[in-house]
């Protein structure tokens, strides 16, 4: 049984007061007018010294079940003293003659004692019965209140609260070793919260030398996940034992509900990222297709001006950049999702690289992009179109993060082993530390998140597409002398005989 | 079709697409009928007879591809052009497997469609024209005037593409061909790198001529190359085998179909 002395109780509980000298005095007192009461009684009409006797036993019965054994050990003494006084001849007198009355008087005194022992025994397994009741309506009560709990609050003060306020504790609280978060319910009176976060950090349950604290470790499927901790008087600590496991029921519960939740969460944005997508794709692209029909249907026709005749163009030239851009931007969004599947073909790196940049040239007026190539021209297996986003990904980066006017360079060179494609600018800092970061989903540079639009993907999904064709991709030279920035996809290479186109 | 204008059958339930690539057709001299949704289009289709027809895949009610595949289970030698937003290789082998002679992505240059559909008349033009005997192979036999194909006897349906590409490979019989010479061939000058279409052409043919369309006797994978179709009782094949070519060390799967 847990039982603390505090003001805040649960409801229909009311434990047995403590005994004190001042309860046995009162008790001995009570029995003894009880005792005096019937010696007047049976004194003053000459009874024999039977009733009395039986009338004393009766008393003693009363007292045992209300008091206690001490009192009623006590009172017995006190009638067996007025037995013999009052009943036991010489009468008004201690002395006993015949020795058949003092036997009787000794096994009065026996009996008296053993139905004092035996009904305080009784009643002292009646209190202990009701105590077990009690605690265990009460772990069925906090059980009830806990599981009607929203799971996704079971971890919070709401769960402790219905802890404390079911078992009478000063202060409950639970350290989330997951989320590094302490919940607290009620007022601290010992070093509770400290003693908790210890306990979880060195996974060893605690209990203060006053026992007024008990902190327990909790763990999930073996591994540790954080501790519970309770602040009060525990009269019977055998009792913590359920509490404790019914804490870490409730935690793994609510830990399993948030998983199950994230998990949920995490296939839902899915769905709606692949319903965007599509709609996308549809949304955009139709209003496109029907500009670009409407803008060569005015060229068919004839009999435009000049200048007509070049707006028509403009017109589907533009649309066919956002077309391009659109299409990239969802090519992008499914490498993001999906596993990258390479679609094999044998590829001259250098024309796709050439082809790309001739592109390219013609939209960033305000960039010099020029092409080196070193060593005998690259005919590589890779899917052409992903290679071309990883490559654009490159080229954009180093456009978007270079000074207008500045120069863009692609260098291709091969050898027996590798064809490499390094992309250099002479645009931001990357910090030493951000090396690799940059690679990282939704990563965004330090000195570059408020100088240029983007993501965060642009890197990662070009890594991601060179390492589906077994190459890599990273940063080679990082502000050199003359403060240029390089970028390098290495392809490893090697000779084939033959394979299906 | 000679002297008379080439028919062009419009199916986009986007009413100013249609209107877009009328004007530009009509523009070019081909006479135009337009329909709103699968079902106008088989019933004018019955009606018109086109020779061409300009067909979007995403439609509310009877899809493209639905379309293209009813149109395809008729003798009708039509011209079948897919018009669609999707962009995935998947999407493009179902059109093809539906039948149809050729596949362009919204949005388009009506340049390049215009070209696409020349293509299409050109080759359609071509075999009106053809009176060459039959070629015979093994227990094959394309019969080039009726356009048919027989294995062993019995009539083999092929789709106008089917018939082209397997009678090009069949005209030149043990020679490995560039698959750029077959697309320039079969599809006409303006392709060359649509690989997905001779893949999924290219099975669709064996599943109807080969014994066991896994290990093919009559159209052979050229490594690196093309195709080449194999006379079982012709001289050896004359090829100077496949090129040396470099890949990735680390990818093992080749492309395409073996």
């Amino acid at each position: 049984m847990i039982r603390l002395l505090t003001s805040s109780r649960a409801p229909g509980v009311s434990p047995a007061p403590p005994v004190t000298a001042k309860n046995l005095a009162t008790q001995v007192a009570l029995g003894s007018a009880g005792v005096g009461l019937v010696t007047i009684v049976c004194f003053v009409g000459h009874l024999s010294y039977l009733i009395p006797s039986f009338l004393y036993l009766l008393i003693l019965v009363f007292l045992s079940l209300s008091a206690g054994y001490a009192a009623a050990a006590i009172v017995s003494v006190i009638a067996a003293v007025c037995l013999d006084f009052f009943f036991v001849p010489p009468v008004l007198n201690l002395r006993i003659n015949d020795p058949k009355d003092a036997l009787a008087l000794i096994a009065y005194l026996v009996t008296s004692f053993v139905i004092a022992r035996l009904a305080s025994s009784e009643r002292a397994h009646a209190e202990f019965a009701e105590n077990k009741r009690r605690e265990v309506a009460r772990l069925y009560v906090t059980a009830s209140h806990l599981l009607s709990l929203d799971p996704e609050i079971a971890v919070g003060p709401r769960a402790l609260n219905i802890f404390r306020e079911g078992f009478g504790l000063n202060a409950a609280c639970l350290f989330d070793a997951t989320t590094s978060t302490m919940h607290v319910d009620g007022t601290p009176g010992h070093d509770l919260v400290r003693a908790t976060r210890e306990a979880a950090l060195q996974g060893r349950d605690y209990r203060s030398s006053d026992g007024w604290v008990h902190v327990h470790c909790l763990s999930i499927e073996g591994k540790p996940s954080g501790a519970a901790g309770f602040e009060g008087r525990f009269e019977d600590e055998g009792a913590l034992k359920p509490l404790f496991a019914l804490a870490a029921t409730a935690f793994e519960r609510a830990l399993s509900f948030r998983n199950a939740s994230k998990a949920a969460a995490a296939a839902q944005a899915e769905m709606l990222r692949s319903a965007i997508l599509d709609a996308f794709a549809h949304e955009f692209k139709t209003p496109q297709a029907v500009i670009m029909a409407a803008a060569g249907s005015l060229r068919e026709t004839g009999g435009l001006r000049a200048e007509q005749l070049e707006m028509a163009d403009v017109i589907e030239s533009e649309v066919w950049r956002m077309n391009r851009l659109t299409t990239r931007l969802l090519r992008m969004a499914r490498i993001d999702r999906d596993e990258v599947r390479p679609n094999m073909e044998i590829t001259s790196l250098d024309k796709l690289v050439e082809h790309l940049i001739r592109q390219y040239r013609g939209h960033s007026h305000d960039r010099r992009i020029s092409m080196k190539s070193r060593g005998e021209p690259s005919e590589v297996l890779i899917d052409p179109e992903l290679m071309n986003l990883a490559v654009v990904q490159l080229v954009d980066n180093a456009c978007k993060y270079s000074t207008p006017g500045s120069s863009v360079t692609v260098e291709m060179v091969s050898n027996d082993e590798f064809a490499d494609i390094f992309v250099t600018n002479d645009g931001g800092f990357i910090r030493e530390d951000e090396r690799e970061r940059v690679f990282e989903r939704f990563y965004r540079g330090v000195e570059t998140e408020h100088s240029a639009s983007g993501a965060g993907l642009g890197l990662y999904l070009a890594r991601k597409i060179v390492r589906a064709h077994g190459g890599d991709l990273d940063l080679c030279r990082n502000r050199e002398a003359n403060g240029t920035t390089t970028f390098r996809i290495r392809m490893p290479i090697a000779q084939s005989e033959g394979a299906a186109i | 079709m000679n002297g008379k204008p080439v028919r062009v059958l419009v199916v986009d339930d986007e009413s100013a697409m249609r209107r877009g690539l009328s004007v530009a057709l009509t523009a070019r001299n081909y006479a135009v009928d337009e329909a709103r949704s699968g079902e106008e289009a088989l019933v004018s289709f019955h009606d018109t007879q086109p020779d061409l027809v300009l067909l979007d895949i995403n439609m509310p009610g009877i899809s493209g591809i639905e379309v293209c595949r009813r149109i395809r289970s008729t003798d009708s030698k039509a011209g079948i052009v897919m018009i669609t937003v999707r962009d995935t290789e998947e999407d493009t082998v179902q059109a093809l497997e539906a039948g149809a002679d050729d596949y362009i992505r919204k949005p388009f240059r009506v340049g390049e469609m215009l070209a696409r559909l020349a293509a299409l008349t050109r080759r359609a033009r071509i075999h009106d024209v053809e009176e060459t005997p039959p070629i015979v192979v093994g227990d094959l036999e394309l019969d080039l005037k009726h356009r048919v194909l027989r294995k062993e006897g019995d009539e083999v349906h092929l789709s106008p593409i089917e018939f082209s590409l397997l009678q090009y490979l069949m005209q030149n019989p043990n020679v490995p061909i560039h698959h750029t010479k077959l697309l320039r061939a079969v599809w006409g000058l303006e392709y060359g790198q649509e690989l997905e279409y001779l893949r999924t052409y290219i099975r669709l043919i064996r599943k109807k001529i080969e014994k066991d369309p896994a290990r093919p006797e009559y159209i052979v994978t050229e490594p690196w190359l093309g195709y080449r179709f194999r006379d079982p009782s012709g001289p050896a094949a004359v090829h100077s085998g496949p090129p040396k070519a470099r890949r990735p060390a680390l990818q093992e799967s080749p492309v395409g179909v073996g």
